[in-house]
């Protein structure tokens, strides 16, 4: 059983509670003295300038974090192409397989599959150093697919075996 | 005796001699005719066997991708149909056509050989939601993943003459133009050798009764010969060298050689200073559609214009137009090509020609078509491009093309107004680039679009002012151990000796200076004192460097003022360098060209994507964090008035001395946009960066379906709650605390004596315990 604690003292927690957490932003808010002037002319702005701002979003919105790229669900667009252009890939047809994979690129360039079968073709190529720069541009987009991001790893060990 | 037997001896040899010169000359003259008969047959044989014409190269914009999800709203689909000349009907059924009934679409495809691989003519349909496709199906109801429509020609390379034709082969032609063409113009063309008698005669008969050149008795291939070989002059030597030609022609080359070179022969209009020649383009031209597609109507009008092009010009004589093809009908019937209810019905058409000639979205793009011919000229002497006939496909987007030009048009009408600056004084140009690909989709080189003159997007170099500050922090963020994105840079006023003994002494915009302050907010308000002196430390031949790695390959001034970018570059220029930046640092040269095909549709040269990791991707992660704040926070935050705020988003002003540029770069996950706007006599404009350029950038964003940037956490960066201004590790909900990327081992290592979660313990004990 715990002893009830005095009202009073209640009271006076509370307030110095209250003053510490207080409404202190959590970073002060940066100068607008280095965003553009008022214009020089005694004519308003244009139109669109001086409509209302939207409402302006509170601190914890407006925090910058990092965040993975979407993943493109299986059976749509980009997989379609995908699919074609591992098939080119297998028949030897590099350069159609290229321009398959640009198209999905063209609608989806955070797909790691995409650097992949492109990569693939130039090491079937044997132009290891475009072969290595397409894996090094597909790997930070794959944080959430584990299996091509294995397959850029193991990509771009075998081209540093070569080169 | 004598006397006269001589004299009549020498008469006699006189005559002799006279006769065998007479002959010698007469053999003369027949060799020559002969030898020259040899040669002309030769020439004769030899234009027509070899390569006819000189081609233009057509350029061709991108092909729009279909797909379930795709941005894409029902009206911009119905307006890249009808630029692609589809026709509007009740029901599709074959291909060029499409129907709209509420909120679906039904179009059949023509089909198009894309370097990939051949799309072929399908019925699809399609229904939309708001700004998407929702579904996508075939004629059965199967959905379907994906399909693509044919590019639009949007633009040409033309020789000196500005002959244009598109060649056809008369297997592709519908039957009913080549029976019409020779039901007019010369029923006997398969019965002749060249030249007609029978016709001539009538011709003639008619000619007399008439008073006046009422009727050509000239076949098919004398007119191919006058048009192919001849000049148009009207003298009996030319006419007989008509004659002559025209048989050799027949003696040469098949009858259906003969047609098909008059079907891409044959003058049938002007565009402009563009001669519109033979069928294929005519169709085009005239209907905004394939030769393949034309109904008997149409084929009619083209066939009654080989009389007269100008003459009978559907839009400037529709009704003499109108009477000459329902004259074409009637004759196609009399000879029982035509039954005469279809001929009946055919003759109650309108004209159908598209509504002006615009070519159907041709020769609109000046802009984007000079940097295509730019890039080309790399790779292929200009006398190639102008008579080889090559098929350029490009990345040009005429959909966010269209939305750039009336953005920009409308914007800057928008600010001279608003900002009383002289109407018809300031000037602009944007670039728009598909991020990740490299590829140019749209470009705007004035505020008049199609405007073909002076491309400031290409052309216009300017000072780039405080754009290039990102190459400035940049070069900073990859000393780690000197500079972090907390570090405290001092904003106050610097002076600079300069070598030449002047002092250079840069000031802020607003002629304030602000002590130290955190090195991401100033460069999201663009502090020039803080960014001077970081450019100064760091040094300018670092900065110069990063420039270069980010794509920018002419000359910089290896003076302190680089670092406040006192640099004139391009718009174009501009853009690669935010390419680079957007693209997480890896530099990929940008691309108007997709791949080049020969006039036979042979694949000539692809220009791949490629991309070559320049930038460190842990310094580029600090720097995408410090052009987010830009626009969250600093001077670029009016965007986020229109744009939603769950858009992650990066960019940087810049504005110049005296207000003479305004400027902004910036990009999304998927789409980079540059704004340059500006007087063109360099003078002052009451415009900053913030002002101007980004309000158009705002307004072009506002039209793309944009993804946010990507902005994923690479191996060696971590967050932390910091307190800049102490250079402190604290937590969040301190004062001043703030959470940001830093590279691995470059945090702060001192804790602050700040203790939020304590209170917040006290306070859920509190809430815990009475029950709150």
């Amino acid at each position: 059983m715990v002893n009830p604690i005095p009202k009073s003292l209640l009271f006076v927690m509370w307030v110095a509670v209250a003053l510490l957490s207080g409404c202190a932003p959590v970073y002060a808010p940066i100068s607008e003295s280095g965003s553009a002037p008022p214009p020089q002319s005694s004519s308003p702005p244009p139109e669109t300038d001086r409509s209302p701002p939207v409402a302006v979003p509170d601190d914890e919105d407006r925090r910058i974090t990092p965040s993975e790229p979407v993943q493109v669900a299986p059976g749509g667009a980009v997989s379609r192409l995908l699919e074609e252009a591992w098939r080119y890939n297998k028949a030897g047809d590099y350069d159609r397989s290229n321009a398959v994979a640009e198209r999905a690129l063209r609608i989806n360039h955070t797909e790691p599959e995409v650097y992949l079968v492109m990569a693939s073709n130039y090491f079937a190529m044997t132009q290891l150093r475009l072969a290595e720069q397409l894996a090094r541009q597909g790997l930070p987009l794959a944080g959430r697919n584990p299996a091509v991001k294995a397959d850029l790893q193991s990509l771009l060990a075998r081209i540093g075996a070569l080169q | 005796m004598a006397r006269r037997r001589k004299k009549s001896s020498k008469r006699v040899t006189g005559v002799r001699s006279g006769r065998r010169w007479l002959t010698g000359l007469l053999i003369l003259l027949i060799l020559i005719a002969a030898v020259s008969l040899l040669v002309l047959d030769a020439m004769v044989y030899q234009k027509f066997s070899g390569k006819k014409w000189s081609l233009a190269s057509h350029v061709y914009s991108r092909a729009l991708e279909l797909y379930p999800g795709q941005a894409l709203a029902r009206t911009d689909l119905q307006w890249e149909l009808e630029k692609l000349g589809y026709q509007r009907v009740s029901a599709a059924k074959k291909p060029g056509q499409y129907s709209v009934a509420a909120e679906r679409i039904e179009l059949f495809s023509r089909g198009f050989e894309f370097w990939d691989g051949k799309e072929s003519a399908r019925l699809m349909r399609l229904s939309f939601a708001g700004q998407k496709i929702r579904a996508l199906s075939d004629a059965t109801g199967n959905p379907v993943d994906l399909a693509r429509l044919e590019p639009m020609v949007m633009g040409g390379i033309y020789p000196a003459h500005k002959e244009d034709r598109e060649l056809v082969k008369l297997s592709q032609l519908p039957p009913s133009l080549a029976d019409a063409l020779l039901a007019v113009e010369d029923q006997n063309f398969y019965d002749h050798y060249g030249v007609s008698f029978r016709g001539i005669a009538r011709a003639m008969l008619a000619n007399l009764k008439q008073g006046r050149v009422a009727q050509g008795g000239s076949t098919l291939t004398q007119q191919l010969v006058k048009n192919f070989y001849l000049s148009h002059e009207r003298t009996l030597s030319r006419k007989l060298m008509e004659v002559v030609m025209a048989v050799m022609l027949e003696m040469h080359f098949s009858k259906d050689e003969i047609l098909e070179t008059y079907i891409n022969e044959v003058y049938l209009g002007q565009s402009g200073a563009r001669a519109v020649h033979g069928f294929g383009l005519a169709s085009r031209h005239y209907f905004q559609q394939s030769i393949t597609d034309l109904d008997v109507h149409q084929v009619a009008l083209l066939v009654g214009m080989v009389k007269g092009a100008s003459y009978y010009n559907p839009w400037r004589q529709p009704e003499r137009a109108m009477a000459r093809r329902n004259l074409v009908l009637g004759m196609m019937a009399e000879q029982g090509l035509l039954d005469a209810e279809s001929a009946r019905l055919a003759q109650q058409q309108p004209l159908d020609v598209m509504a002006q000639s615009d070519g159907g979205g041709r020769w609109q793009y000046p802009a984007y078509l000079e940097l295509v011919k730019r890039q080309l000229r790399q790779d292929y002497k200009e006398s190639d491009l102008q008579t080889e006939g090559l098929r350029i496909f490009t990345h040009f987007d005429p959909q966010v093309q269209r939305k750039l030009e009336q953005r920009v048009a409308s914007r800057i009408d928008n600010l001279e107004s608003g900002y009383r600056i002289e109407q018809g004084k300031l000037q602009g140009a944007a670039v728009v680039v598909r991020v990740g690909a490299g590829e140019v989709i749209a470009v705007a080189g004035d505020r008049q679009a199609g405007y073909a003159g002076f491309n400031r997007a290409l052309d216009a170099r300017r000072q780039i002012g405080s754009t290039i500050k990102p190459a400035v922090y940049l070069s900073a963020l990859s000393q780690p151990s000197r500079y972090t994105i907390a570090s405290m840079i001092d904003d106050s006023e610097l002076s600079v000796k300069l070598p030449n003994g002047d002092v250079w002494q840069p000031k802020n915009y607003e002629r304030k200076s602000h002590g130290p302050v955190p090195l991401y907010e100033a460069l999201a308000n663009s502090y020039n004192q803080a960014t001077a002196r970081l450019g100064m430390d760091i040094g300018v031949d670092r900065v110069a460097e990063t420039v270069r790695q980010l794509g920018y390959q002419g000359s910089l001034p290896a003076l302190p003022s680089l670092t406040l970018g006192a640099v004139a570059m391009s718009p174009l220029e501009v853009s690669q360098l935010y390419h680079t930046i957007a693209a997480n640092g890896f530099y990929s040269p940008l691309r108007a060209i997709n791949s080049v095909f020969t006039s036979v549709n042979v694949p000539l040269k692809r220009y791949p994507f490629e991309g070559e990791q320049r930038l460190d991707p842990k310094s580029m992660h600090l720097l995408h964090y410090a052009l987010q704040v830009v626009l969250r926070e600093g001077t670029g935050k009016t965007a986020y008035q229109r744009l939603p705020g769950d858009l992650m988003l990066g960019g940087k002003t810049g504005t110049t001395n005296d207000q003479r540029d305004s400027w902004f770069a910036g990009f999304s996950g998927n789409y980079l946009s540059v704004v340059w706007l500006g007087r063109d006599d360099n003078g002052m404009m009451p415009l900053t960066g913030g002002t101007g350029a980004l309000q158009l950038w705002t307004d072009i964003m506002t039209t793309l379906d944009n993804r946010s940037m990507v902005f994923n956490q690479p191996e060696g960066v971590s967050y932390y709650w910091v307190e800049p201004e102490a250079g402190l590790l604290s937590r969040e909900g301190c004062d001043g605390a703030r959470y940001l990327p830093f590279i691995d081992g470059s945090q702060p290592t001192r804790q602050s004596t700040c203790r939020p979660g304590a209170i917040d313990g006290v306070m859920d004990w509190l809430k815990d315990k009475f029950r709150w």
